[in-house]
C-alpha cells in the first residue's frame, strides 16, 4: 500500500477537530453564550446606574461576604477538635467516624436546609450560619486532616527535645506545615458559603439573602431581569477573585515535602483515648441531631405524601422527572466530558492545551448564573427555554468539571506506551480507544457517572430558574411544600427530603464502595 | 527490506537523529548500539511511525512508509518496559494483534513457541519479569510483522536471565527467519544476537558492519574506544 504525503495522518487530524468541535458547541452555546449575554445585560444596567441598584448590591454584597467569612471561621472552629483527633491518632473506628462526618457534605443543600427546618430554625441567621458548618466540617475534617497525618510525629518529637514548648510547636512547626491544606480548605469553604444558594433560599427567607438569593429573587419573584444580571456579574466578579488569589497562594506555597506514611501515628492510650472518642463522638452525633430530627418528623407523613397534594398533586411526577433527569444530564456530562478529556490528553498540541484550560472554567461559575443565563440567553436562534432537555443540559453543566476531574487522572495514568504497542499490533486509533483505553477507564467512568447523577438530582440553583410546575424535581418539589403554610406540606417536605437523603446516600455509599475496591491496582 | 534515508527527528527544537541512513535486509537482524541517549529508542520509535520525522523517508521494499500511520505498518515493535495490557490475560495479550480472538490456535502456538504453554489464563500481575518478557515477544511475533523491533530486549531483567535468555531469544528470532533491528546498549548482547552492527551516537550511525570487521578497522576513536 502506497500512501504518500502523510494523507491518512491528515486525516487522523480532521478526527480530531472535528472531535473537538462536540465539545467546543455544546460549552459555546449553553455555557459561553449566556454568559456573555449576562454581560451585556447587566452592564448596561450597571451604566443607566438605576438607584435601587446600589444600595441593593451594598446591603447584599456585604452580607454575602461577611456570613460566609463568619460560616468560614466558625467551621474552623467546630472541625478542630475532631481534625486533630483523627489526624494524630488511629483508632477503632476512625475510618467510619470520617465517612460519617462526610454524609452532610454529599447531601444536596435543600435537604440540608429543610433538616434545620426540621429543627425549628426557619429564618433566622443563626441557622445559617450552623447550616453552612454542618455542611462543611468535611471539607476541613478530609482537606487538613489528611496533610496532618503526614507530618511524621518524630519532627514534633525533635522539636520537643530542642526545647519547644507544645504552642511553639503548633505555631512552628504543624502550622505552617498545614498552611497549604489550611488554605486549601478555607478557600472551599469560603467560596461554598460565598455561593450559597439552597440552604440560605430554605433557612432565611428574602430577609436573609446573597447575593446568589437576591438574583433568585429578583429574576423569578420580580422579574427585574437586568438588576438579576447586573448582580449575576458582581458575584461572579467575587468569585474570579477569590478564586484568583488562591491560585496565585498555591502558586507561591506549592511546596511538597517528605511526609510520613499512616504507619508512625500512634494509637491513643489513656487519657487521650478518653479524649479522642469525646472529641470524635460529639461531632458525629452533633452532625447527625439535624438529620435524626428530619427522620423522625418525616415519620407519619409518608401516607400524606403518596396519597397527592390537592394543589400541587403527588411526588410521583417530580421523582419520576428527577431520575429521567438525572440520567439524561449523567450522560450528556460523561459523553462531552469523556471527549473533552481524550483530548486533553491526546498529545494534540494547542488543542489539547486549550481544552485544559477551558473545561475548569464553569467550575468558577455558580448554578445559579447557569440558570439565569439560560432565562436570558437561550431564546435566540431558536426559543428553547420550555424544552425538556433545558434542566438536563443545566445539571450536565454543573457536573461536567467534575467528569473531567474523575477521568483525566485516569487517563493520564495509562502508560502511553501501551497505546503505542496496541498501534504496532496493528490496531487502529478507534481499536486503540475501545480495547484499551476505555476498559482501563471504566471505573472511573462509572464513578463519574454515579457523581453526576447525585448531582443533578440535587441540583437545585440552576433548576429553580428553569423547572416549570410541570417539570418539577425533587428538590424544587421539597421547596414549593416548605413555602406553603400549614403541618400537612411540612411533613410531606420532611417525607420527601428524607427520600431524596436516602437515594443520594445510597448512590454515594455504591460510589465509596467503587473507590475502596481496586481502583488503580492496574 | 527496510531502508531509512536520511531520517532526521527533532523533539522539542533538539535534533535526537541526524540524516540515519540505515538497511536492513530480508531475514537479517540488524544490532543498533549506541550508549543510552544516542538516539536508539527514537530511531525505532520513528520508524514504527510513533514519532513524526522531521525529514527523511523510511522505505520498505520500495514502498514509501513514512506518512503511512503505525497500525497499518505491520512493524512490530517490544517495548523496553514491554507495555503489556493490565486489563487482559497473557492470552488476550497475545491475540491482541491477531485478526482473531483468545482462542485462535495462533495464540497457543505463539505460546508454546516462547516456552509459556498453558500460561493464556494467567494474569499480567502474576508473571514474574522473565515471562513477562517472553509474552512481549509473543505478542509483537504472532501477528507475523514484516518487521520485528526490541527496544532493549532484556534490559530490564536481571544478569543470570539475561545470559540465558540472549541465546534463546535469537534462536527464535532465526527460527522464523524474521528482519529485526535490535536496540541495545550491552556490547556482548548485540555481537550475540545480530547478523551486523550500526554503532550509534549523539543521533549519528558512526559505522556499519560485522563485529570483525570494526574490530580490525574501527571508524574513528570513539568506537574504537566503544567497542573495547
Amino acid at each position: 500500500m502506497v500512501i504518500g504525503d502523510g494523507g491518512v495522518s491528515r486525516q487522523i487530524r480532521w478526527a480530531w477537530v472535528a472531535l473537538a468541535a462536540i465539545p467546543t458547541v455544546f460549552l459555546g452555546y449553553f455555557f459561553v453564550y449566556p454568559l456573555v449575554r449576562i454581560l451585556i445585560l447587566g452592564l448596561s444596567e450597571i451604566q443607566i446606574g438605576a438607584s435601587g441598584l446600589q444600595a441593593r448590591l451594598i446591603k447584599v454584597g456585604w452580607f454575602t461576604l461577611w456570613q460566609a467569612g463568619l460560616s468560614t471561621v466558625l467551621t474552623f472552629l467546630v472541625a478542630a477538635p475532631m481534625t486533630w483527633a483523627v489526624s494524630r491518632f488511629n483508632f477503632t473506628g476512625r475510618r467510619l467516624a470520617v465517612a460519617l462526618i462526610t454524609v452532610p457534605f454529599v447531601l444536596p443543600t435543600v435537604v440540608v436546609g429543610t433538616a434545620f427546618v426540621a429543627l425549628g430554625w426557619r429564618d433566622s441567621l443563626g441557622a445559617i450560619l450552623a447550616a453552612h458548618v454542618f455542611f462543611n466540617i468535611a471539607v476541613v475534617v478530609r482537606t487538613v486532616g489528611s496533610q496532618w497525618r503526614r507530618i511524621d510525629p518524630d519532627l514534633l518529637n525533635a522539636a520537643a527535645t530542642l526545647g519547644a514548648t507544645p504552642l511553639q510547636i503548633l505555631r512552628k512547626v504543624t502550622l505552617p506545615l498545614l498552611k497549604p491544606a489550611l488554605a486549601a480548605a478555607a478557600s472551599i469553604v469560603f467560596l461554598f458559603t460565598f455561593t450559597s444558594f439552597g440552604v440560605v433560599l430554605v433557612l432565611g427567607g428574602f430577609q436573609y439573602a446573597t447575593l446568589e438569593v437576591e438574583i433568585y429573587r429578583q429574576a423569578i419573584v420580580l422579574f427585574d431581569l437586568p438588576l438579576a444580571a447586573a448582580l449575576a456579574i458582581v458575584q461572579l466578579v467575587g468569585v474570579s477573585v477569590a478564586l484568583m488569589l488562591y491560585a496565585r497562594y498555591q502558586e507561591r506555597h506549592s511546596a511538597t515535602w517528605d511526609l510520613a506514611s499512616d504507619a508512625s501515628i500512634p494509637n491513643p492510650a489513656g487519657k487521650a483515648l478518653v479524649g479522642v472518642y469525646t472529641i470524635v463522638g460529639a461531632t458525629v452525633i452533633a452532625q447527625f441531631i439535624p438529620l435524626g430530627t428530619l427522620f423522625a418528623r418525616s415519620l407519619g407523613s409518608y401516607g400524606d405524601l403518596f396519597a397527592g397534594d390537592t394543589i400541587l398533586g403527588g411526588p410521583l411526577p417530580a421523582i419520576r422527572n428527577s431520575l429521567l433527569t438525572a440520567i439524561a444530564a449523567a450522560s450528556i456530562a460523561v459523553v462531552i466530558g469523556l471527549i473533552a478529556a481524550k483530548i486533553v490528553t491526546a498529545r494534540a498540541g494547542m488543542l489539547s492545551m486549550t481544552f485544559d484550560t477551558i473545561l475548569m472554567l464553569p467550575l468558577g461559575t455558580s448554578a445559579v448564573a447557569i440558570g439565569l443565563g439560560f432565562i436570558i440567553a437561550l431564546d435566540w436562534p431558536f426559543d428553547l427555554r420550555a424544552s425538556l432537555l433545558l434542566t438536563p443540559i443545566a445539571h450536565a453543566l454543573v457536573a461536567i468539571p467534575f467528569v473531567v476531574r474523575v477521568v483525566l487522572p485516569t487517563m493520564r495514568s495509562i502508560d502511553p506506551e501501551l497505546a503505542d504497542s496496541a498501534a504496532t499490533l496493528g490496531a487502529s486509533p478507534w481499536k486503540v480507544w475501545r480495547r484499551i483505553e476505555l476498559p482501563l477507564i471504566s471505573r472511573a467512568l462509572l464513578v463519574a457517572t454515579g457523581f453526576s447523577l447525585a448531582i443533578s438530582l440535587g441540583e437545585f440553583g440552576a433548576t429553580s430558574f428553569i423547572a416549570r410546575p410541570n417539570t418539577a424535581t425533587i428538590p424544587t418539589l421539597i421547596f414549593r411544600f416548605l413555602q406553603r403554610p400549614g403541618p400537612q406540606s411540612f411533613g410531606m417536605a420532611m417525607a420527601l427530603a428524607m427520600i431524596l437523603a436516602l437515594i443520594t446516600a445510597g448512590i454515594v455509599l455504591w460510589l465509596d464502595s467503587l473507590e475502596a475496591g481496586d481502583i488503580g491496582a492496574f | 527490506m527496510l531502508e531509512v534515508e536520511a531520517l532526521s527527528v527533532e523533539i522539542d527544537s533538539k535534533l535526537i537523529l541526524d540524516t540515519v541512513d540505515l538497511n536492513v535486509g530480508d531475514g537479517e537482524i540488524v544490532g543498533l548500539l549506541g550508549p543510552s541517549g544516542s538516539g536508539k529508542s527514537t530511531f525505532l520509535r520513528a520508524v514504527a511511525g510513533l514519532v513524526p520525522p522531521t525529514s527523511g523517508r523510511i522505505v520498505w521494499d520500495g514502498q514509501d512508509m513514512t506518512g503511512v500511520p503505525t497500525h497499518l505498518r505491520r512493524f512490530g515493535l517490544m517495548f523496553q518496559g514491554f507495555a503489556l495490557f493490565p486489563h487482559m490475560t497473557v492470552a488476550q495479550n497475545v491475540g491482541f494483534g491477531l485478526l482473531a480472538g483468545a482462542g485462535d490456535p495462533g495464540v497457543a502456538w505463539a505460546l508454546e513457541w516462547v516456552g509459556l504453554g498453558g500460561f493464556g489464563e494467567r494474569t499480567i500481575d502474576d508473571l514474574s519479569g522473565g515471562e513477562k518478557q517472553r509474552v512481549a515477544l509473543a505478542r509483537t511475533l504472532a501477528p507475523n510483522p514484516r518487521l520485528v523491533m526490541l527496544d532493549e530486549p532484556l534490559g530490564a531483567l536481571d544478569r543470570n536471565l539475561r545470559e540465558r535468555l540472549v541465546s534463546e531469544v535469537t534462536d527464535l528470532l532465526k527460527s522464523r527467519n524474521v528482519t529485526a533491528v535490535v536496540v541495545t546498549h550491552d556490547r556482548d548482547e548485540a555481537v550475540a544476537m545480530s547478523d551486523r552492527l550500526a554503532l550509534i551516537n549523539e543521533g549519528h550511525i558512526v559505522q556499519t558492519g560485522t563485529w570483525e570487521e570494526m574490530q580490525r578497522n574501527p571508524r574513528n576513536e570513539w568506537a574504537a574506544d566503544f567497542l573495547n
